[in-house]
């Protein structure tokens, strides 16, 4: 899979910057005073960037998000979506996350459906790589139920979110997972894009070979090579011959491997790309080994070491330099092997290439075992047995995965052969409404009429609403008054309780301890406990004392202890980022949040998370339950508890959404500003 | 004899102590009602002990500890509160004695001791039990935290990794995370098939 993705690189290595180009845009830019112009020169600059420096490419998109914003134009949600893809390309996924996040609930509201839902694909792809596994696998969830198949726009976003989750299952050996996905992928794809056909056969066919499922691959491979022939360059052939020969190799037809490899060498010389001649020849060189050539090796593991270097490629680098090791064994030049191998190791040793670190091991225990160091022989052969076990292991998982992923996919197939039958079905009822066209136009012109008549009363309400406003302004600050007496009022009450009854039961219990009364002593002590429970309900002194990180985490620990809900948070560290009295508001939402959970929702569990980025704190809960009707009429969105947290989040300047799908769950989100850092001592 | 100095706000409670003090033995007493004078005292007399309420106007006795840091006066703090968070800090600032306000009398003559032998003495209620110190499996049990218990639940229904990560909305890796935490703390490790055999055998337990 690591080879592959070392491909992908080679294919986007094949273009170069057009400087006298971009200095003919900048010049341009210099002169013109419209935003749209500017911004359309700006995202060209950044295209010709794109492939040879993502840096500017970025800062460039950059620019022309902020002049977009600045002056409100519609290119906004295109902007933001052409950035974020730049910003994953970078690899800084909380970038990403902290982007997105800026943008994600705000398109929903303003019903920018399509960059909503590609900015939730590259968050979940930011959150897998993050190692954020359930947050991931909600994002990946969300894009992929919501977007509509039939519109082709979304259609194309589909399958690069499919191919991304099957690339975040493959990482945790979850095969059968990845190759539904994949397979979706494949019916959905775009049948002239050829590029992305061939690509996704070909993941396809390396995940059954990772799988060992040898008839399965080479299908794959052979529906893979089909469609590599319709693309054009001869980078994707070279991919292929390249994949062909790692198959047979795995499968342990070493004649054959070495063929495809010999091939895919010419065509790299051929085409005078270096890279791709290292990497075949790094391949090569191990069909030769396999073979028992290793003479024939010998050149070209140099040549990989030689271009490796150039090309800053340390992992092709060291599997090189240990395979040289092997060939020096051969030829009892130990001590030239140990050196290799310990150099190889530098590199392997802090990465999980359990199949390379054994390999190196292997070769160090000959060498040294050649020298009569029988002692490091042996060590160097017990470590290699051990990196064999770990291998082992990760093959029975895979084993138990191939098993379910029978399963799993002929059970996707009758559910694929059924749709089809539906898609029938449909396309005869189109057939049949285009006959009824005719009487619709009528229809439509009549509604026109209507239109022009509700216009006129629009701009007459306009009026009437500013006042309105102006009414409710007043209100909003009435409310957040309100609300503010009222949290006073708990302390104060918090307080009263702590002071007077507290201390009174205290002495209570007292008296019954010296006359040694166990039963009021006992009695009493639940009495206390009772109030400790009102008193902290009432007024979080865990909040004051100990911040908002503690503070939270004990309120879900204690809702987890006295629910049936199963509640995961995933909480950063946010102390010390707001004023007590917003991380008060911050808290009771999120108390009311889960209250409204284990009252409402039926759900089995929650996550609540609360995430720090640069400038704000960023807080979900989520849960699974029966979710409500979140239109406007609603009832419940006019409830007491709703209002006040609407309430509160425009006490904290913050952003606020609520979304509730039937059946599926509700998810509340909150995006507080963090205005000062107050480094306060508590 | 050794010098204590005592600070409560709440003067029926501090005048019970200083009583409680008295029948015990201990006559070198100095009382305060408010945290500030506690700090002067303390530093005065410079006692061998201090009684400190967690909360007092002016200055809160664990701020006083903090004030005191350099002095050979051993801290004892009276708290309200259960939480387990004022027990880590009050652990981390070097407080000899924590204990519930309500079992005052009957538990400081053995926290005093246990000061001047050079000891701790934190209230029987904070105890927790860890696995080096439970020896039944109800005590192993208690030390499952609520998540695993409910995930412990769901494996006495039959349930597999899978299940329980549809059932929950949660991944499959969050689940084995805890399936191997649980294992761990029920001292399961080692064993294959030995969580599901534990859990038939202990189903009427939780």
């Amino acid at each position: 899979m690591r080879k592959s993705f070392l491909f992908s690189i080679l294919l986007a290595l094949n273009c170069w910057g057009q400087k006298d180009e971009i200095n003919r845009i900048k010049s341009r830019l210099a002169e013109t005073n419209r935003d749209a112009y500017k911004i359309d020169l700006l995202l060209k600059i950044s295209e010709i960037y794109a492939l040879d420096n993502i840096d500017s490419n970025l800062y460039y998109k950059k620019e022309a998000l902020s002049i977009s914003e600045k002056s409100n134009l519609k290119t906004t949600p295109f902007i933001v979506s052409e950035t974020i893809k730049v910003i994953s390309a970078t690899n800084d996924f909380n970038a990403v996350i902290r982007f997105g996040n800026q943008y994600f609930h705000k398109f929903e509201e303003q019903k920018f459906i399509y960059d909503h839902l590609l900015i939730g694909s590259e968050m979940g792809y930011a959150y897998h790589a993050l190692g954020k596994i359930d947050s991931a696998s909600y994002y990946h969830e969300y894009v992929i139920t919501h977007l509509n198949k039939k519109n082709k726009k979304e259609r194309v976003l589909l399958v690069k979110t499919l191919r991304k989750r099957a690339s975040s299952y493959l990482a945790v050996s979850k095969y059968n997972k990845a190759i539904i996905d994949l397979e979706d992928a494949i019916q959905l794809v775009d049948s002239s894009n050829y590029y992305d056909i061939y690509s996704i056969y070909i993941t396809i066919a390396n995940t059954y070979t990772q799988f060992g499922d040898y008839e399965k691959a080479l299908h794959n491979f052979n529906n893979a090579s089909a469609f590599v022939d319709k693309t054009d360059g001869f980078l994707p052939k070279m991919h292929i011959l390249y994949s062909y020969a790692s198959f047979y190799r795995r499968f342990g037809k070493y004649e054959k491997a070495n063929e495809y490899a010999l091939q895919g060498l010419s065509l790299a010389k051929a085409n005078k790309h270096l890279y791709a001649e290292m990497i075949l020849k790094s391949i090569l060189a191990k069909t030769y080994i396999d073979l028992n050539q290793f003479n024939a090796a010998h050149p070209h593991l140099k040549d990989v070491i030689k271009y490796g270097q150039q090309f800053q490629t340390d992992e092709i680098v060291a599997v090189a330099e240990y395979d040289l090791g092997t060939v020096a064994n051969q030829n009892k030049n130990y001590i030239t092997a140990i050196s290799y191998c310990k150099n190889a190791w530098k590199y392997l040793e802090s990465t999980s290439l359990f199949m390379d670190k054994a390999s190196t091991c292997n070769c160090l225990s000959d060498a040294y075992n050649g020298l009569g160091n029988y002692k490091k022989a042996l060590d160097y052969y017990k470590k290699a047995v051990a990196f064999e076990d770990s291998i082992n292991s990760e093959e029975q998982i895979k084993k138990t995965y191939q098993l379910q992923s029978k399963y799993d996919l002929e059970k996707k197939e009758t559910i694929h052969k059924t749709e089809q039958q539906q898609q029938k079905l449909i396309a005869t009822q189109k057939l049949k409404n285009k006959n009824q066209l005719v009487a619709g136009v009528s229809i439509v012109s009549v509604l026109g009429v209507a239109f022009g008549f509700l216009m006129f009363q629009i701009k007459q309400r306009k009026r009437e609403t500013e006042v309105v406003i102006q009414r409710e302004k007043e209100q909003e600050k009435f409310s957040q008054q309100l609300l503010q007496s009222q949290e006073e009022e708990k302390v104060r009450i918090s307080r009263e309780l702590h002071d007077s009854v507290g201390q009174d039961l205290i002495l209570l219990k007292n008296q019954a301890q010296s006359s040694h009364n166990k039963e009021l002593e006992s009695n009493i002590s639940s009495t206390l406990n009772n109030l400790r429970r009102i008193t902290q309900g009432l007024h979080p002194f865990v909040l004051e004392r100990f911040g908002l990180t503690s503070a939270l985490k004990k309120l879900l620990k204690i809702i987890d202890q006295n629910s049936s809900v199963f509640i995961s948070d995933e909480i950063d560290e946010i102390d010390n980022l707001l004023t007590t009295q917003q991380e008060l508001h911050v808290y009771r939402i999120v108390q009311e949040a889960i209250n409204n959970i284990l009252k409402h929702s039926e759900s089995p569990s929650a996550l609540i998370t609360a995430e720090k980025q640069e400038q704000y704190i960023a807080v979900s809960i989520k849960d699974y339950g029966k979710g409500f009707d979140w239109s406007k009429k609603s009832t419940l969105k006019n409830s007491l508890g709703m209002k006040t947290l609407q309430e509160r989040a425009k006490i904290l300047n913050a952003e606020f959404s609520i979304k509730s799908t039937k059946k599926k769950g509700t998810s509340i989100y909150l995006k507080i500003p963090i205005t000062n850092a107050y480094n306060s001592s508590r | 004899m050794p010098t204590i100095v005592l600070a409560d706000d709440h003067p029926l409670l501090l005048e019970g102590l200083y009583n409680q003090l008295l029948n015990l033995g201990f006559d070198k007493l100095y009382k305060a009602s408010n945290g500030e004078t506690a700090l002067q005292l303390i530093i005065e007399k410079n006692p061998d002990i201090a009684i400190l309420d967690i909360e007092m106007p002016i200055i809160d006795g664990l701020s006083i500890t903090k004030h005191c840091e350099s002095s050979k006066t051993k801290f004892i703090i009276l708290s309200y509160y259960k939480e387990a968070e004022f027990i880590a800090r009050a652990k981390a600032l070097n407080i000899s004695g924590y204990i519930l306000k309500e079992d005052t009398l009957i538990e400081i003559e053995n926290c005093i001791d246990a000061i001047l032998n050079g000891k701790e003495y934190y209230s029987s209620v904070f105890e927790t039990i860890n696995i080096k110190n439970a020896n039944s499996t109800l005590d192993l049990l208690k030390t499952l935290s609520p998540s695993e218990l409910k995930i412990l639940k769901l494996i006495a229904l039959g349930s597999s990794s899978k299940d329980i990560s549809n059932q929950l909305f949660i991944s499959e890796r969050t689940v084995e995370k805890h399936r191997s935490n649980i294992i761990l703390k029920l001292n399961l490790r080692g064993k294959t098939n030995s969580l599901f055999e534990w859990v038939i055998e202990n189903k009427n337990l939780f």
